[in-house]
């Protein structure tokens, strides 16, 4: 088979970073493959998913050893325009990927580049649509669209320009689970439909197993794992080492193709009084200015001490329930209580101290230069005292073991996502809320990451505080929390015991809770 | 308005905002005042909104600032003089052509903000675009067009959750001093300042890795509108109207005071 | 590291799509900052004026870190601003106050080859800013006695002060940079902005008197020596080591 891709002693570093990013990358992809690359969080796999289609080095700078040719091309000397052309690549972020105003103007960018006409152009427009399921969304604005839909449009794009090699970059890492069963579903079609090389980059090892006839694992920049599907899974020892999760159904049966979820259920200590609801709400109904109505005749009881998931669909209300416990939002209709006094009562400063709230991308509440500014921030502007913040601040960086990164990084904006993400869990903690409520803290994640920042959250738990996440991740919503409170539209559809929720496949498939 | 070509519709804005600057005679500015506003409810703008009639009331008051400066800075001697004074240096002068010549300045913001309102409300971003692009415009400079659009609307986005982000960490906006305000605000640049430098880099890529050049060459544009005989009948209406107006500036006279001459 | 022994070669890019995204979303920031402070502290009676002018906290360290893509950054939101404001198709004209805001530091820093990086090695960092601050207030002081008249002695007592402050400034903290930034990108940026911005409103409604135009040059000039003090200085500071390590920092004018 012809070689489309390959590495000959290839070796990169940024120009920011200390160390090689990629060292002495031996590596051949053949035309028709379709390829999975794995591997830790900060291993190389963007870095090598760029060096494929020349954005490394053309149009980055760092420093170079080594060469890659990619359909005969050196990527030294190529043009990026023809490379751009001719390989197709899907990135992580659904929002800057979209760059113009419609749908259809997004799809005809990459069109008109090539010079095609108008009556050719508007052929792979439909074309390409109806390929990823979104017929009828060509005046659709990104702002009408969801995550899923907007990496719909992103792989629409790229396919109406024919590549001939398509690289996925975690194309369903910030996506709900529906978003991501889109998304599967449109690379089975792909894959079947046309003779490409795919390349996918994932952390979920079910979907990569199913796909993939070759996986890459990298590690730390090198090769640690090149060869056939088959062959992965028995490597154990080596993926345990790399934080790579195997399911349990694969790790017993190989290669299944049943593949319905099923994981074991923490059996973990669970604290919780029931008499003792700390927040309670009573027919909260709220409609957004542009008259969404996202919350309607909800009523509910949060008791002290609980785990609870809160699960749905994007766009069911999760956020907006959040915001209304921590007083961001007042309630339009209806009533709010914490610890049994009405919410209207706090100020959102009172509010800091009794419910804390970590957001799903982390740079949204990291403000301060240094590890200490940033922990210390919240309590500076509550006014406490010297002595109390200083017993804080230590109490809190040895707990969440930060005080290792301020002795090695200067500034916060040096850390990795893993690391800011603790950091500003630790920003939050340091306030001792009772309650903490965390959106999303498993996304972009790879395996070994999740496991220790839930590990973190569930020696919170321990510690009697009530936790609540928003999250869509199917493992941690089994393996940590104790209850599941369920919104599908706006509306309450249950809350319930986590243990019942695994056993209920209709209550599953409003919460969008499986992959399939 | 809606069947309008884009470029006629820019053009409308456009060539009005000179014939403005032209204007010099507060009737013809009030006349000019009540034909912008006609424009705009023919092509259904809903320019007595509630959301516009803040911003217009705000703007309308704000502007009076400027009778602060033609009458408190700026000693204009005219036929009535209605308070004259001395603050030391300062001569503090109000008569009637002070009042003349600061309401036809006033008056030339208010035709200009009234052109605005037409501009946001009644041309799109795609309209904004399309119609440049129909004009030959280079496909790089609307592409950053686009992308400014697109960054005003993110950057709204990200300002907001980053504010809230900091409320639930103690921070009271509305009650903290100005020295306190300003480190807030420092803390919420730096964060929208981070933010963008990643955006930037992840459009950059995405862009880049469609192979789009910086210099389009070869580029074809899939959308096209014709222009209609009635958007060229509106260009060049519009252009006597210009030019009209640049005659009467030089000769120094007014459109309405010309009009009842005739007639 | 010694990449050039262990057979690394440096990769170099000039102008590429990063750049303009950058121009693009930069305007965008700015315009949001720029219509947002004229609203919150407007300077009777300028429109479109604001005594804590936000936006400049961006376009000036942007003009540093990526060259005249920021200047142009600062230019355009203040297009965007002057239509916001009234003033329709003079904004072309009006916005060249922010281009040379930006300008003005930039070219200094090139033409004195200097690091942009105040924040490296910046020693006693608390009394620097306490120095900043003084001077800032002592420059107002000088400003308002210029615009008054009559107060030659103010002005230069003022003069003088602003002269010892930056010399005290060099001794403690030692760097062409610091000294640079005080002068060209706070000072220089601030004043060269505030004339032909005022000029340019002057204009536009109808050139009144010149006292009228010397409160304009006031009012923008204290407002921007406020922002560039407090907020884009801290921002230099914090931000620039890690800006320079990316590949969209300019060292020269376009890449």
């Amino acid at each position: 088979m012809k070689t489309v891709v390959e590495f000959n002693d290839f070796s990169w570093k940024y120009k920011a970073s200390k160390d090689l990013v990629l060292k002495s990358i031996n590596l051949k992809i053949s035309q028709g493959e379709f390829i999975g690359i794995m591997g830790p969080t900060g291993a190389g796999k963007s870095t090598l998913c760029c060096c494929i289609n020349g954005l490394i080095p053309l149009r980055t700078r760092g420093w170079i050893k080594g060469n890659v040719e990619v359909l005969g091309k050196n990527t030294r000397t190529a043009k990026m325009t023809e490379l751009g052309q001719r390989i197709g690549l899907v990135f992580q972020d659904p929002e800057t990927q979209f760059i113009m105003i419609t749908v259809e103007d997004e799809i005809a960018l990459g069109l008109e580049t090539l010079g095609l006409d108008r009556v050719e152009i508007k052929k792979r427009i439909e074309w390409a649509l109806k390929l990823v399921g979104l017929e009828g969304f060509e005046q659709k604005s990104p702002d009408e669209l969801s995550g899923g839909q907007k990496q719909r449009v992103a792989i629409a794009s790229i396919m109406a320009m024919r590549p001939e090699i398509l690289i996925l970059d975690e194309p369903t890492s910030d996506l709900d689970p529906i978003g991501k069963y889109e998304i599967i579903e449109i690379l089975e079609e792909i894959r079947k439909e046309f003779d490409l090389t795919i390349i996918l980059v994932s952390h979920i090892t079910e979907k990569i197993v199913q796909f993939c006839n070759r996986i890459i694992l990298l590690d730390n920049g090198e090769i640690r794992f090149n060869g056939a599907t088959s062959e992965f899974l028995k490597h154990k020892e080596l993926l345990n080492k790399l934080g790579i999760y195997i399911p349990i159904h694969l790790s017993q049966n190989g290669i299944s193709k049943n593949l319905k979820f099923s994981e074991q259920i923490s059996t973990g200590k669970y604290v919780t009084t029931e008499q003792d609801p700390i927040i309670e709400i009573s027919n909260l109904s709220f409609t957004y200015p542009n008259n969404t109505q996202a919350l309607k005749d909800i009523s509910l009881k949060i008791f002290n001490g609980d785990f609870i998931s809160i699960i749905g669909k994007n766009g069911s209300g999760k956020t907006t329930l959040i915001k209304h416990f921590n007083g961001l939002l007042r309630p339009q209709q209806g009533e709010v209580f914490i610890r049994g006094d009405p919410v209207l009562q706090y100020s959102i400063t009172q509010m800091a101290q009794i419910i804390g709230f970590c957001y799903q991308n982390p740079d949204h509440q990291l403000f301060k230069n240094t590890i200490r500014e940033e922990i210390e921030f919240g309590l500076k502007n509550l006014k406490f005292p010297d002595d109390e913040i200083k017993n804080r601040y230590n109490e809190i960086i040895d707990l969440l073991d930060l005080r290792k990164f301020e002795e090695i990084y200067e500034s916060t904006f040096y850390l990795s996502k893993g690391i800011r993400q603790r950091l500003a869990l630790a920003s939050v903690l340091v306030l001792k809320p009772e309650i903490l409520i965390v959106d999303e803290p498993t996304t972009g994640q790879d395996y070994r990451m999740i496991q220790e920042f839930m590990k973190i959250l569930q020696d919170l738990h321990e510690q009697k505080h009530t936790i609540i996440i928003i999250t869509h991740d199917p493992r941690v919503i089994a393996q940590y929390s104790k209850t599941v409170i369920i919104l599908d539209d706006g509306n309450l559809i249950q809350k319930l015991p986590t243990s019942e929720f695994l056993k209920n496949e209709e209550l599953q498939k409003i919460a969008a809770y499986t992959l399939q | 308005m809606t069947k309008l070509h884009p470029i006629t519709k820019i053009s409308i804005v456009f060539i009005l905002s000179f014939v403005v600057l032209l204007f010099s005679n507060v009737f013809d500015l009030i006349c000019l005042l009540i034909l912008i506003i006609i424009l705009g409810l023919l092509a259904k703008i809903p320019i007595f909104s509630r959301k516009f009639r803040k911003i217009i009331i705000g703007i309308l008051i704000s502007s009076l600032s400027i009778y602060i400066v033609w009458c408190f800075f700026t000693p204009v001697e005219g036929d009535i003089i209605f308070f004259e004074t001395w603050v030391g240096n300062w001569h503090i002068l109000i008569s009637d052509q002070s009042i003349y010549i600061a309401s036809r300045y006033y008056l030339r913001i208010i035709n200009m903000f009234f052109l605005m309102i037409f501009f946001f409300a009644g041309i799109s971003d795609r309209d904004l675009i399309h119609g440049l692009r129909s004009i030959k415009v280079p496909f790089t400079v609307t592409l950053i067009i686009s992308m400014t659009f697109r960054g005003l609307s993110m950057f709204q986005q990200e300002y907001s959750i980053v504010r809230e982000a900091m409320m639930t960490r103690g921070v009271e906006f509305e009650r903290a001093s100005i020295p306190k305000r300003i480190k807030n605000f420092i803390s919420i640049f730096i964060v929208l300042i981070v933010l963008m430098f990643k955006k930037t880099e992840d459009m950059a890529a995405s862009i880049e890795s469609r192979g789009i050049p910086l210099r389009s060459k070869n580029r074809t544009t899939y959308h096209y509108f014709p222009i209609k005989k009635k958007d060229y009948a509106i260009i060049i209406g519009l252009f006597i109207l210009l030019f009209f107006s640049i005659y009467l500036s030089l000769i120094n006279k007014s459109f309405v005071f010309l009009f009842l001459e005739l007639f | 590291m010694n990449n050039s022994s262990s057979g690394m070669e440096e990769v170099r890019i000039g102008v590429t799509w990063r750049h303009l995204v950058v121009t693009a979303l930069a305007t965008g920031v700015s315009a949001i900052l720029a219509i947002y402070a004229v609203i919150l502290a407007p300077v009777a009676p300028f429109p479109g004026v604001s005594g804590l002018y936000l936006a400049a906290a961006v376009y000036v360290p942007l003009s540093l870190w990526l060259g005249m893509w920021g200047c142009f950054a600062g230019y355009f939101s203040c297009v965007i601003l002057g239509f916001v404001s009234g003033f329709g198709p003079w904004s072309f004209v009006w916005a060249m106050a922010d281009f040379i805001e930006g300008f003005v530091p930039l070219l200094a820093f090139r033409i004195f080859k200097a690091d942009v990086d105040i924040g490296a090695n910046l020693k006693r960092k608390k009394e620097m800013y306490i120095l900043l601050a003084i001077l800032v207030i002592n420059l107002i002081v000088s400003a308002i006695a210029t615009a008054i008249g009559g107060l030659e002695v103010l002005w230069l007592i003022t003069l003088i002060v602003a002269v010892v402050l930056i010399i005290f400034m060099y001794i403690i903290n030692p760097s062409r940079s610091w000294l640079l930034y005080v002068i060209f990108g706070i000072f220089g940026a601030a004043i060269t902005s505030a004339l032909w911005g005022i000029w340019g409103i002057n204009v536009f409604i109808g050139e009144p008197s010149a006292e009228a135009y010397w409160i304009g040059v006031i009012g923008w000039f204290a407002g921007d020596l406020i922002v560039l003090s407090a907020i884009a200085t801290p921002m230099m500071v914090s931000l620039t080591g890690k800006i320079k390590e990316t590949s969209i920092f300019v060292d020269k004018w376009f890449s």
